[in-house]
């Protein structure tokens, strides 16, 4: 009998690259929406921070390696539960922020929904391609346009100045994005 | 067929319904705005849902179309699944076999729309695909429905069946082109046309040809009974074939060759005009009985059936009533004295017999590697097993070649 673990291995040993490239940027965007919620959160002194800290990232990123090789598992939503937790023990955070952490759970959620659609040895054919970019962009379109609309009109603008150590974050962002963009644009399709 | 929501669509209304009672209890903008990819996810897949007009969480069944469903070894074959529903995200899944390679090589591709898969068969027979599995989704993968869809079976003849044949028997018996019989009867072909004669047919008068004429003139055709026959004999109670590897290489088992033989050997005599009759001492190809031209080819008869062994032990069925002169191939492995004593009772009986013998040339060359030291113990032991039956074999095909019956290895299907 073959064992989980033996199916498991198989399964990547024949996964393909566009899956592969999905999961990817998943994890990619996973990892950078869990770290960019640890440089909020510290408050200097107070008594367990970094223990806390330090499990719910280590938590977020186990289950993250879950999520990345089940990408049809409900892992994603324990690992936005904790995303969701540590936003709300932080102080607000500023728009650009906020909007490059919708950006980053924009593109895990489509990796992990377009990546859980098949097995891992599913290949993506091109008729595939535009569709997929033209609704992904959509989600990210809809949603930032949407969130600069909440900003004008709830006055938030203040915040707008770009503080050094956002520049990380915003970075992972695009980094995401990127990957997820190139994962449709340049993964190896078939007729 | 009734959508269900994925994991991708729990994950987005389990956050976004936290993120928006984070943003309500505490007031909290920066959670609306996380919120807003999430729910702008759900509102898409709510638009974008895989339906026709008149079912809103229904979506209607695919179907799976081949490009051809006769076609000769070699030949790719696409599958093509599609769907009438718009904003469709179709996965077609199909189970692998042995004699079949897929393009993609793991047999599963997503597509929008319209969906294809490349199928080439290694070799010939009948492939039934199974059933496909076809899951339905919308563009952002919220919704799905998984459903087994039925391709149509194809067949797949041998490849060299007009070829090889050809290039190595140039004459039959010293005749070339077509030949019909001397005498005339109620056969299709043409003898002559005269004048009418009181006892003629009166459905061959051509009466569209000759209007009011003192002598309607009629037609005779050749006799069909005087036609000359080939016979095929096959004997495929035994597949011998070498290794598992048998439809890497193309003439893997004796069942190949056999089927191949006769498919070159029946094209060859049918396109000379002979009847050919296909006869079958095993059980597992239905006896074709005078096949003429025009008539559908006797090698898209036999079918693949490796799975059907009949019993060994069984006596073969022999072939009634053969007329004296009777052109006939026997094409056997050659591993029973039954099948010797049937060739003998046919040459008896005035039939003109040749012996194709298809036992594949892997097996025969096991003999001398039986000896050789490299070869494992395991391995050893099986191709001595096998060099002793092929050195019996020798003796069956010494003794029938010391009665004056040819005997040959079929060699058209390796050439290619």
């Amino acid at each position: 009998m073959k064992g989980r673990l033996s199916r498991l291995t198989d399964s990547i040993v024949a996964m393909s690259r566009s899956q592969a490239l999905l999961r990817l940027a998943g994890f990619l965007a996973g990892a950078g929406l869990l770290f960019s919620l640890i440089g909020v959160a510290p408050e200097e002194g107070q008594f367990g921070t970094g223990v806390v800290t330090l499990g719910v990232v280590g938590t977020g990123l186990a289950l993250l390696i879950i999520q990345t090789l089940f990408p049809d598992s409900d892992m994603g939503l324990v690992i936005l539960l904790i995303a969701i937790g540590a936003l709300g023990a932080n102080p607000p955070v500023s728009l650009l922020h906020a909007c490059v952490l919708a950006v980053l759970i924009a593109v895990a959620h489509l990796s992990w929904a377009w990546a859980g659609l098949t097995p891992a040895h599913g290949v993506l054919a091109r008729s595939a391609r535009r569709p997929l970019l033209l609704a992904g962009a959509a989600v990210v379109g809809i949603s930032l346009a949407l969130g600069l609309v909440v900003a004008v009109v709830s006055g938030a603008l203040g915040t707008l100045a770009l503080p050094a150590a956002l520049l990380g974050d915003g970075l992972i962002a695009l980094a995401a994005l990127a990957v997820l963009t190139a994962a449709v644009l340049l993964m190896p399709l078939e007729d | 067929m009734k959508l269900t929501a994925t994991p991708a669509h729990t994950r987005a209304l389990g956050g976004a319904l936290l993120l928006c009672l984070l943003a309500v209890a505490y007031g909290r903008l920066d959670a609306l705005i996380v919120a807003l990819p999430l729910i702008a996810y759900i509102a898409l897949a709510a638009a974008l849902r895989p339906r026709t007009a008149d079912a809103a969480h229904e979506t209607p069944p695919a179907v799976a179309h081949v490009s051809a469903q006769r076609v000769l070894e070699d030949d790719p074959v696409t599958v093509e699944v599609s769907t009438t529903a718009p904003h469709t995200l179709l996965s077609v899944g199909m189970p692998a076999q042995a004699a079949l390679r897929m393009t993609p090589r793991n047999g599963l591709i997503t597509g929008a729309g319209a969906t294809r898969l490349q199928l080439l068969p290694l070799s010939w027979g009948r492939y039934d695909m199974g059933p496909l599995v076809v899951q339905h989704a919308d563009i952002l993968g919220a919704r799905r429905v998984a459903e087994a869809v039925s391709p149509p079976t194809i067949s797949v003849s041998p490849g060299d069946a007009a070829g090889a044949g050809q290039r190595r028997l140039n004459r039959v018996l010293g005749i070339s082109g077509p030949h019909l019989s001397a005498t005339k009867g109620d056969g299709i072909d043409l003898a002559s046309v005269r004048a009418f004669r009181t006892g003629d047919r009166v459905n061959r008068v051509k009466l569209a040809r000759d209007p009011p004429a003192p002598a309607r003139s009629t037609s005779t055709r050749c006799s069909p009974s005087a036609t000359p026959m080939s016979c095929l004999i096959t004997d495929t109670d035994r597949d011998v074939h070498a290794l598992a590897s048998a439809f890497a290489d193309r003439t893997g088992s004796s069942l190949d060759l056999t089927v191949r033989a006769v498919a070159a050997l029946a094209s060859r005599y049918i396109g000379l005009g002979d009847r050919v009759r296909v006869h079958d001492f095993g059980s597992r190809i239905a006896s074709i009985r005078r096949h003429r031209a025009g008539a559908s080819a006797p090698h898209r008869g036999p079918a693949r059936s490796r799975g059907r062994m009949s019993d060994p032990i069984r006596r073969l069925t022999p072939l009634g009533h053969v007329r004296s002169g009777t052109l006939t191939f026997v094409m056997s492995p050659l591993l029973t004295d039954e099948v010797a004593a049937e060739i003998g009772r046919l040459r008896a009986a005035g039939a003109d017999v040749h012996v194709i013998d298809t036992m594949p040339a892997a097996i025969t060359g096991l003999a001398s590697r039986a000896a050789r030291d490299d070869v494992p113990a395991s391995h050893r032991s099986w191709a001595t097993a096998w060099g002793m039956r092929v050195a019996e074999r020798k003796v069956l095909i010494a003794q029938l070649i010391s009665q004056g019956v040819p005997v040959a290895p079929w060699q058209g299907g390796d050439g290619r």
